[in-house]
């Protein structure tokens, strides 16, 4: 074996890999020892712990106080220790209670990454979208980048509990493997061993089926982990029979993925890492030879073997603060708020995934203060199946905007409950329309994952990020309704007309617009959004127009629609057609006149469509302006900028008179302070109106 | 060693590439967030395009737009090679981005959208006299 895994080995050494692992093979690795364990020949050497010791140490792990983890539980975790003694506990705040750790060293490839994806949040498909089984099952076979269900509370131990399929749950935790071995690699790991803690936590893999499979898996520390995973090279020889063919038929030898893991039992894997520990050694106990072949080799033996352990906090209890009421059913809430915590704020979370991951810890803190029920909760987070919860409110499960009625008719609710959620989660001490249009959002936008292109399902997030929910729907009374047909959109329509009570042929408004113009308001937005006839404004949009447009949030541009009975109209004709699947009605002021017409051109263009629209707001609200340009906000930035460079040339050719005298005097305090202060002024107003940078 | 000639404010990121790619709207083919460097093959299918390029330090130093009379796919990367012919622009340009646009994109609108992106990159304006047309 020995002979073989020596010359697979080089091949892998020859592979043309990015250059810093070809620089990293310059010099000799150092093999940091990580165990008392020796060869006879005093070498420190890596160990896969044997039964008997496991046993002793998994009942001296159940005598400590604060563990709660069932008997098979803790001899798996002492079975994946390095060595198994000197455990304690400390406690860990987290969310409603304590929970309880162990610090210890494990090998790597007896626990896995977390399934869940939250990081990928605003790319999954999720079981909410109606046509969820049509673009997910293949040949019988669950594929494609679902989200994974929340992981639960396992009730009776600290253990979560993942319900899906083996294949959902495989493939997403090896997407996240290579997502987070992409966006955030760890280059330092396999020359040096990993110095921080991962944390980790038992779960149990509920396949849909019946199996169940124990597992322990990082929450925190994947990044590190996949970078390990990345270091250690796996001979397919070494896996067993069942699963060798689907990795031999690669040239290369494949390196480890949880997914391969995750298809061994504990003790096929504690094989394979005796093999991994068995075939770097033997490469390391060569004598060396002074060739780059070599160094190379060993180079990536040291690498696998440093890679192949880690320090390892296990979550092994929680404490409730209230046992009474709750006893372990808020564990998986304490864990996920640890996770949210750790994990915001990396890089690659984009705001969309970290809306996405709010949203869903307000819903869920809103659920606990008891302001949502469970029903409410499955429907706005949309994870599994919402069809049944849809019917139960008389909806048809197979309309879309009907959900996304639902979830801005929850979020719209100003009740202090909601608030508070929302305000804690968001870190602010007022809940604005901003943060209530953020999960919104991200929560409607679930249902649409399978059926819009992400390039559409981008240009809805950031048309909805806007702004979705406008004032009234906050303030003012309004209902979501069973609005199934196309009958009760009329109907709706009709009643939402009558507020508004137009007069004589010009239609004269009397009224003001009632609760059917919002509800009609609600869903003629999602329906312009997600059909592409309304999306946030480009800087060319002046330009297809030649006129002014109304630049406001999505929201704004609806709620002012639902003024007019015109805009009443194309609002619940466009519901009808957005459901239908055919190119919404469009709306359009045309040249010289201030007319209000629709057109009805299948071949416009998105932005064409939500030029002319806006265009046609602000001609209805504000009067044609007449003039050809870009809008005035972009134009007028335009020119601060060059007038910035004007001055930054000024500057300059003031700095090359200053400096041909050859030792300039300092410049006297009154004659710079009032142009420091004006820059200085200008440089903080700018910097109020800017945003943070998401990339820091 | 002599001051650079092609200096920058901020830097070339994909998330400023975004930025800039959302101003034009429609008018954008495609969005290509990725540095190309300037002295390796170019395969892109644009026909009329503005290009931002980057100097070695990684800052936006240079916005230019092309809009060939007759089509030719790729048309920021012959641009480009046009530009290399100066031996400072040989010397400091690194990579360059390119935005590209649709064939019926209007020469306003590109008129318009290659000063915007100029402007916004705080490029100076010597050299944003007069179009830029091969």
């Amino acid at each position: 074996m020995t002979v073989n895994s020596v010359t697979v080995a080089a091949n892998t050494a020859d592979d043309p890999r990015d250059n810093l692992e070809a620089e990293a093979a310059e010099a000799p690795l150092q093999l940091i020892p990580v165990a008392t364990a020796t060869t006879t020949d005093g070498t420190p050497t890596l160990r896969v712990i044997d039964p008997r010791s496991a046993a002793k140490a998994a009942a001296a792990l159940d005598g400590l106080a604060g563990v709660d983890l069932d008997e098979d539980t803790l001899r798996r975790l002492a079975m994946s220790c390095v060595e198994a003694n000197g455990f304690h506990v400390t406690r860990h705040r987290a969310g409603t209670g304590w929970l309880s750790i162990i610090d210890t060293r494990q090998f790597v490839t007896l626990f896995t990454l977390t399934p869940s994806n939250d990081r990928l949040g605003d790319q999954l498909i999720y079981a909410a979208d109606p046509s969820f089984d049509a673009k997910t099952v293949k040949d019988g076979r669950r594929i494609g980048h679902i989200a994974v269900p929340m992981p639960e509370s396992d009730g009776t131990h600290a253990k979560l509990v993942y319900t899906a399929s083996k294949d959902t749950l495989l493939e997403a935790t090896d997407r996240n493997c290579q997502a987070v071995r992409k966006d955030n690699p760890q280059h330092d790991i396999g020359p040096d061993i990993i110095h921080r803690s991962l944390t980790t936590v038992f779960t149990n893999l509920r396949y849909v089926g019946g199996l169940n499979d124990l597992e322990q898996v990082s929450v925190d520390g994947n990044s590190r982990l996949a970078s390990a995973y990345a270091q250690i090279k796996v001979d397919p020889n070494w896996l067993p029979q069942r699963l060798r063919k689907q990795y031999q038929d690669q040239d290369q030898r494949p390196t480890l993925l949880p997914s391969m893991l995750m298809s061994c039992d504990l003790n096929e894997r504690r094989d394979l890492t005796r093999k991994i520990i068995k075939a770097n050694e033997d490469r390391l106990a060569l004598p060396p030879r002074a060739t780059l072949k070599d160094l190379k080799e060993r180079n990536a033996a040291v690498c696998a073997l440093n890679a192949l352990t880690a320090p390892v906090q296990v979550i092994v209890g929680y404490e409730d603060d209230d046992p009474g009421s709750y006893g372990m059913s808020r564990f998986a809430s304490a864990v996920r708020s640890l996770l949210v915590r750790m994990n915001v704020g990396v890089k690659t979370f984009d705001t969309g995934a970290q809306n996405a991951v709010i949203a869903e810890e307000i819903v869920l803190a809103a659920q606990q203060t008891g302001h949502f029920g469970y029903d409410e909760v499955e429907l706005l987070i949309g994870r599994e199946d919402v069809s049944e919860v849809m019917k139960a409110y008389g909806l048809d499960p197979d309309l879309r905007d009907l959900r996304a009625m639902m979830v801005v008719y929850f979020c719209a609710q100003n009740s202090s409950k909601l608030n508070k959620a929302m305000r804690e989660k968001f870190g602010k001490r007022k809940v604005m329309l901003p943060h209530r249009s953020a999960v919104a959002s991200e929560l409607v936008l679930r249902s649409y994952g399978a059926v819009l292109s992400p390039y559409e399902l981008e240009r809805a997030r950031t048309a909805l990020n806007s702004g979705c929910i406008w004032q009234s729907l906050v303030d003012q009374p309004w209902q979501a309704r069973k609005v199934n047909d196309d009958r009760s959109v009329d109907a709706v329509l009709k009643r939402a007309l009558r507020e508004l009570n137009p007069v004589g042929e010009k239609e004269v408004v009397t009224g003001e617009p009632g609760s059917h113009a919002r509800l009609l308001g609600v869903l003629g937005m999602v329906a312009l959004v997600v059909g592409g006839g309304l999306t946030s404004p480009k800087g060319s949009s002046e330009k297809e127009v030649g006129d002014l447009i109304d630049r406001s949030s999505v929201a704004s541009i609806v709620e002012k629609l639902t003024s007019f009975p015109w805009g009443l109209r194309m609002l619940a004709e466009n519901i009808k057609r957005n459901r239908a699947g055919i190119p919404l009605l469009g709306i359009q002021v045309p040249d010289g006149t201030t007319d209000i017409e629709t057109f009805d051109d299948p071949t416009a263009s998105v932005t064409a469509r939500d030029a002319r629209l806006r265009h046609a707001v602000r001609v209805a609200v504000q009067g044609s302006a007449g003039k050809t340009a870009a809008s005035d906000e972009e134009n007028a930035f335009n020119e601060l900028c060059s007038k910035i460079l004007l001055a930054d040339e000024a500057f300059q050719n003031y700095r090359v008179i200053r400096n041909q005298d050859p030792s300039p005097a300092l410049l006297p305090f009154h004659q710079t302070d009032g142009p420091i202060k004006k820059l200085e002024a200008m440089a903080k107003a700018l910097n109020r109106m800017t945003a943070e940078d998401d990339e820091q | 060693m002599s001051t650079p000639t092609w200096d920058g404010v901020v830097p070339m990121t994909r998330s400023r590439y975004l930025y800039l790619a959302d101003l034009a709207g429609d008018n954008l083919l495609v969005s290509r967030p990725i540095a190309h460097n300037v002295n390796m093959p170019y395969d892109g299918d644009e026909e009329k395009a503005v290009y931002v390029v980057a100097n070695r330090d990684g800052l936006a130093c240079y916005a230019g737009q092309t809009r060939p009379s007759r089509s030719w796919t790729g048309a920021a990367g012959i641009r480009l090679k046009q530009h290399l012919a100066e031996r400072s622009k040989r010397d400091e340009w690194d990579t360059f981005w390119v935005l590209p646009l649709k064939w019926s994109t209007k020469p306003a609108i590109i008129d318009w959208y290659e000063r915007t992106v100029a402007t916004r990159l705080m490029l100076p304006l010597r050299h944003h006299r007069g179009g830029t047309v091969i």
